[in-house]
């Protein structure tokens, strides 16, 4: 161990940090995915700046600990495991030391309960989940605020700018005449049709609402 | 309809540790509407009332009495906290969103065994 540079040791501290954060991203970001497909609901996911609230950070400091303490563990016990293969990779020990402490450690402990007399004392796949689910449910709501707000937005623009005739012959376009008609059948039903079209559109298709007010500001300007 | 009853333990230790002074609640979803209801927005994460309508029901999410059932089941996840949603001028655009007390209370659901993990929310719970 007293082979080991102080400097290769922070490396490693700063790598499994580094994993850390990109370990938790990731299971932030697969836990607010939708889990079914339907055409009816927009295929958007959320975006990774959605991901990054108080709760993501809570998850993250809450995982270091264990991380850093499986990452020297790693820097500790490898080398004395594999000598030789630890050798020869050098300088980039460092890199291996946090990928195996962090990645390991989370295989290990995401897929071990304990159980005690029908009790689960180390179940280290429930803990985890219940610190991960609140990071999620705070993902989920910044990008439901972000959708909502990014609807209205659009289709706010879009009113002045489209006929209610030009709106009916392009959603026509986009979403061909059957989805159309009984968009048009529900519309009429509605206090304000257009701005019902309008928000139909921003919400099914954000990305060309987004274009037509694009070409649209572009075309008045 | 086969009438379904989960009890489910909303709020877990956890939960308490981010959400300070929150009593643990016990719920209990005897409706097979709700249930649906829940189900498509768990698994939807993040989704219209016109959306949650289509999905339960193409045919349906025309009936007002249909629509009303729904909406009632919302009213009734909004209270128990296991929904949020995102106010639109036009209902039918308010964004439902699972929290993450939802999201627990649907982990049991499905450890519980009552819904098919994989099957899509109109293949659940036939009547």
């Amino acid at each position: 161990m007293a082979s080991v540079p102080l400097g290769a040791t922070a490396a490693s501290v700063l790598l499994a940090i580094g994993f850390t954060l990109l370990c938790a991203l990731i299971e932030v970001l697969a836990g607010a995915r939708r889990e079914i497909e339907k055409e009816t609901i927009p295929r958007t996911q959320p975006k990774i700046k959605s991901c990054i609230t108080g709760k993501f950070w809570l998850y993250v400091i809450a995982l270091i600990p264990f991380n850093l303490a499986s990452t020297l563990l790693a820097w500790y016990q490898l080398p004395r495991w594999f000598p030789k293969y630890f050798d020869k990779l050098g300088e980039w020990s460092v890199f291996m030391y946090a990928f195996a402490g962090v990645f390991l450690f989370q295989v290990l402990v995401t897929n071990t309960d304990i159980w005690i007399f029908s009790k689960g004392v180390m179940a280290f796949q429930k803990w985890t989940s219940l610190i991960r689910t609140p990071a999620i449910g705070a993902a989920i709501e910044k990008e439901s605020e972000r959708d909502s707000e990014r609807q209205q937005r659009i289709a706010d623009a879009l009113k002045p700018l489209l006929s209610e005739a030009d709106l009916s012959t392009r959603i026509r376009e986009i979403a061909g005449d059957e989805e159309a008609n009984i968009l048009e059948a529900r519309a009429q039903d509605a206090d304000d049709p257009k701005l019902y079209k309008l928000l139909w559109l921003a919400r099914r298709y954000p990305l060309k609402a987004q274009s037509i007010l694009n070409a649209k500001r572009d075309s008045s300007e | 309809m086969k009438l379904i009853t989960v009890i489910l333990r909303t709020k877990a230790a956890m939960t308490h540790f981010f959400r300070p002074g929150a009593a643990i609640t016990y719920s209990v979803i005897d409706n097979t509407v709700l249930l649906k209801t829940f189900e498509v927005v768990a698994q939807g994460r993040s989704v219209t009332l016109r959306e949650i309508l289509e999905t339960l029901s193409s045919e349906e999410a025309h009936d007002a009495e249909f629509k009303a059932e729904v909406s009632e089941s919302l009213r009734w996840l909004l209270d128990k906290g296991l929904v949020r949603v995102e106010e639109a001028p036009i209902e039918d655009f308010s964004i439902y969103y699972v929290t993450s007390d939802g999201l627990l209370a649907w982990n049991k659901l499905k450890e519980a065994g009552v819904f098919d993990k994989h099957g899509p929310a109109s293949r659940l719970i036939a009547g």
